[in-house]
């Protein structure tokens, strides 16, 4: 039975809750079943950093079992950084762990009285001491954790130095470079005087059919190992993303005012990294993709630079966003951010900002100072990286907040500052072209999101007919069309967030846009397997469209945001500069009208609230329940 | 029958596919022209590199330097 921990940290008490089986069945785990619990136990207009503001963990409903890919860990609460819904995942192996410990949620309110850590192992929370780890970064407070339980194989969710500062957007970190990046998660635990949580599965997990599990996760596995970006992913992981985006004319170089990041030719390139850079490949718990680079510099300024990863977004965020050309400055940055925790998205958006304000003259050199902010200059974007964890200068006011960083630079400051939702845009994505794919993005309900709303299908030029049987209704293949998007959105919105239900890595699934990878039919094999339930991908799309809609109602309720929340950044309404793709634009009407159309179909009246007959036909109508 | 190569997609123009023969490393697309360098993951995958180098850049990025 899955069960739920509330942990009080003010009076360091532990209660536990078996998850009802209805229940599970609506809201599943990892990112439904966490936001039924926010929507619970978050007091209506709290204070996001108020020790009454629930910060939660959820492993998903297929973590810790011999599944492909599940791996991933959601966590959740009031972001700092919007004051709306919050919620970022991570892979690693503290998800499994987690529920090999014995818990599949944690709701953790109140205050630590002294820096603590959380000890979860055999069905016990332990509350520990964390003095010796307060100050510290995210790999030496793992390490030192490990040297205090005496085991180096724990598994440690933490905190650096920005989540202790309170940095709007400081990430909850695992191993080298998981990050449950955006919303500012790392901000909520530090204000709880909470540096980390270790944890070491030893429970063994009910199995309704373990022999039909077996053999479904040996057909998920053929089915992956066989797909045709298996050997990319595999050996460059999400590295090759950049080439795609950038060739496209789809990249968001210097703030997104050019879309096509020339520098980069021989030189930022998935290959360079692979030559130069990378040891070896290693994996997510029970991942054959197994997509992360370990890399370390060997000779240079930068020697001794160690770490896991990069990704897309550090190789575009410290790459093409900051007007940046050397591979080693993007390692830098992205061990610098890791060691801190704090988000890549935000970090090197409002690198990108600040350095776009000193372009235009509006940040001079008084203000800038010790740094000269030209693009791509090394020693600012690293220094400005060390300010914003330690708010101090140019750097500690953007910690801060962005909008409030905007008043304090004014000069117009606010205009080249993009945004949605509270949240600066997401630094890496420049999808003004692809209709489908900047819809759904716009209106995910933490803010401009790739993870929740890129359909990735809708740029690969595919045939009507395929995208018709994906979808289920016509969609136009061309992507800067919008023939059938909306509802090409809101399909992928609800299938993102039933990977993020079962804690199961999205590039195991057609996500990234590969046909044969996993889908609904796939989740359901394994839920029959696991729990003996006769469920079915349409009841699987339901529970997605459940999740989607109560995450909308914690935002109806926690903010007068509506309908302007669902726009994407004023800079795409501006026409791309360079070829490919020059002069596309989004066209603001012709965005109303498809939002209009979305609204519809979702249910939802035009200022973007659920209506009371969706939200019953969808079994929400008693929110707030509190049946856990 | 035996394939003739790996097929591509143009990341240029995304118009159809292209065939780059096996081993080959630089390929033009028949569609818009343009020559990119290729990279084989294994010998019967390949991927696009990026552009082919001698191509004068298009960016515009000294453009956007601080006029002072």
């Amino acid at each position: 039975m899955e069960r739920v921990a509330y942990i009080d940290l003010s009076k360091r008490e532990v209660t536990t809750r078996e998850i009802p089986e209805d229940l599970l069945r609506k809201f599943l785990g990892g990112m439904g079943m966490n936001a039924y619990l926010l929507y619970n136990h978050c007091p209506p207009g709290v204070p996001a950093l108020d020790p009454r503001s629930p910060l939660i963990f959820g492993s998903g409903i297929l973590n810790g079992y011999m599944d492909i890919s599940a791996s991933r860990f959601q966590v959740s609460g009031k972001s700092p950084e919007t004051g709306l819904y919050g919620t970022a995942n991570a892979g690693g192996f503290f998800g499994p762990e987690m529920k090999l410990a014995g818990f599949q949620h944690l709701v953790i309110t109140g205050k630590a009285a002294q820096p603590t850590y959380l000890w979860i192992h055999d069905g016990r929370i332990d509350f520990r001491d964390a003095s010796r780890e307060w100050g510290k970064d995210t790999f030496e407070t793992q390490k030192l954790i490990m040297e205090d339980l005496a085991d180096p194989e724990v598994h440690i969710a933490c905190i650096g130095q920005a989540g202790e500062n309170l940095v709007r957007f400081a990430c909850v970190m695992q191993g080298l470079k998981r990050a449950a990046g955006r919303t500012g998660m790392g901000a909520l635990m530090g204000s709880k005087n909470l540096k980390a949580i270790a944890v070491k599965g030893t429970k063994t997990l009910d199995t309704h059919d373990p022999t039909a599990l077996l053999g479904t996760a040996q057909r998920h596995y053929r089915q992956i190992t066989k797909s045709k970006i298996f050997p990319v992913l595999s050996r460059y992981g999400t590295l090759t993303i950049f080439a795609l985006q950038n060739e496209g004319g789809q990249i968001a170089a210097y703030n997104n005012q050019l879309n096509y990041f020339a520098e980069a030719e021989g030189k930022l390139e998935d290959e360079v990294f692979d030559e130069k850079y990378r040891e070896k490949n290693v994996s997510c718990f029970a991942c054959p993709i197994h997509c992360t680079g370990r890399f370390k510099i060997d000779s240079g300024p930068y020697k001794g630079v160690f770490g896991e990863g990069p990704e897309y977004y550090y190789m575009s965020g410290f790459g093409a966003v900051v007007g940046n050309a050397d591979w080693e400055v993007v390692l830098a940055g992205g061990d610098l951010i890791n060691r801190y925790g704090l988000d890549v998205g935000s970090t090197t958006g409002y690198i990108g900002w600040l350095m776009e304000l000193w372009q235009r003259g509006i940040v001079d050199r008084e203000m800038a100072a010790p740094y000269t902010l030209e693009w791509g200059n090394a020693e600012a974007i690293l220094g400005l990286i060390h300010q914003m964890a330690k708010k101090q200068g140019l750097g500690g006011i953007v910690a801060e907040h962005g909008v409030w960083a905007a008043q304090v630079i004014g000069k117009g400051s606010e205009k080249y500052l993009h945004r949605g939702k509270n949240l600066i845009h997401e630094s890496a994505i420049n999808d003004r072209a692809a209709k489908g794919t900047c819809l759904g993005e716009a209106t995910t309900n933490r803010g401009f999101c790739h993870l929740r709303g890129r359909s990735s299908f809708e740029l690969f030029g595919m045939p009507e007919e395929v995208l018709t049987k994906i979808y289920g209704h016509p969609v136009d293949p061309n992507f800067q069309s919008w023939r059938g998007k909306p509802a090409m959105a809101i399909w992928t919105q609800h299938f993102t967030t039933i990977a993020d239900c079962l804690g199961t890595c999205k590039f195991a699934t057609m996500w990234p846009g590969s046909i044969t990878n996993m889908g609904y039919e796939n989740f359901c094999e394994t839920i029959r397997a696991i729990k003996g339930w006769d469920i079915t991908p349409k009841e699987l799309m339901e529970i997605g469209e459940r999740v989607w809609n109560l995450e909308r109602m914690f935002n109806v309720r926690e903010s007068s945001i509506r309908r302007e929340g669902d726009m994407p950044p004023e800079i795409f309404y501006q026409p791309n500069k360079l070829e490919p793709l020059k002069g596309v634009r989004m066209d603001r009407a012709e965005y109303e009208k498809a939002l209009d159309e979305y609204y519809d179909l979702r249910g939802w009246n035009r200022d973007g609230v659920p209506k009371t007959e969706t939200l019953e036909r969808l079994g929400l109508g008693e929110e707030p329940s509190r049946r856990v | 029958m035996q394939k003739e190569g790996y097929e591509l997609r143009c990341m240029r123009c995304l118009k159809g596919r292209v065939t780059v023969p096996w081993g080959q490393t630089e390929i033009q697309c028949p569609h818009c022209g343009q020559g990119w360098r290729i990279t084989w993951v294994t010998p019967t995958v390949a991927k696009i590199r990026g552009k082919v180098l001698s191509k004068e850049a298009e960016g515009g990025a000294s453009s956007l330097h601080r006029p002072f």
